[in-house]
């Protein structure tokens, strides 16, 4: 089956930070130190940056698309602002209204769903992904729906015991189409 | 001087991770190898404090507060290895 993907960052909002548990990840603006090319403009991007001490988080408020078939995962790519060894783990939820059903005022993420153990690039500025298969018993077609993702910074062990922050660069939500 | 409670131990070292950050200095350290550091270095100044204190001139050791004496090793530490 096909696979639809609907980007989510960049964009997506800061949770209130109240409470605990409930940090909000540090939204920033990167502008290239690489030489212009001709008649180009600088390379810049905006960038989540996720602690490496307290877990913080990003929240994304969508309607899930039509051609919505099944499954429903966070695909995201970031970098490492200084480590190069080392392992990091994300964390995602999703939380989707039933029209005329769900108390849509009273939403609440489940536990957390969590990424793979990824090893982070051994060279300063490289790339890479993971991704985190999303937990949720009411998505379907059109419905409204809203995720969060994390990095699991407290994980403990070598679960996530890579230095500094994570920058994470784009994040999408995957699923099967109809 | 008392070496630092847990609490403090986090607070240096998510501090550091953060001006590592910022600063983008790219580092090999794991959380864990970093956090030992922390830990080592506390128990470094523990051990040497009364050293520092009295290698002072009896002017300044007398004058100063104990914030003041470790304030003046942090400037001259980060002149020394080019922190500031």
């Amino acid at each position: 089956m096909p696979v639809g993907y609907l980007q989510l960052f960049p964009g997506g909002l800061a949770p209130d930070s109240s409470g605990s548990g409930n940090n909000a990840a540090a939204l920033s603006y990167e502008v290239s130190g690489a030489a212009q090319g001709t008649n180009s403009p600088k390379a810049a991007q905006m960038k989540l940056l996720f602690d490496a001490a307290t877990d913080e988080h990003w929240l994304f408020q969508f309607q899930i698309p039509g051609d919505y078939g099944s499954g429903g995962t966070l695909r995201g790519r970031f970098k490492m602002a200084s480590a190069t060894s080392g392992n990091i783990q994300m964390k995602g939820g999703q939380v989707t209204s039933v029209d005329s059903s769900t108390d849509d005022d009273a939403l609440a993420f489940g536990t957390a769903d969590l990424s793979s153990v990824v090893v982070v690039p051994g060279t300063q500025g490289q790339v890479k992904e993971f991704t985190i298969a999303l937990t949720d018993a009411n998505r379907a077609a059109n419905r409204k729906s809203l995720i969060f993702v994390g990095r699991n910074a407290d994980a403990g062990g070598t679960d996530d015991d890579a230095t500094g922050d994570l920058e994470l660069l784009a994040l999408a939500f995957e699923y099967t189409t109809t | 001087m008392a070496i630092l409670t847990l609490a403090q131990i986090f607070d240096v070292w998510a501090r550091l991770m953060r001006n590592i950050s910022d600063l983008r200095l790219e580092t090999s350290l794991t959380k864990t190898d970093l956090r030992a550091a922390v830990e080592a270095a506390d128990v470094w100044v523990d051990a040497n404090a009364a050293s520092y204190n009295s290698a002072l001139p009896i002017a300044a050791r007398t004058a100063l507060t104990a914030k003041q004496k470790a304030e003046l090793l942090m400037m001259v530490v980060a002149k020394r290895f080019e922190v500031i």
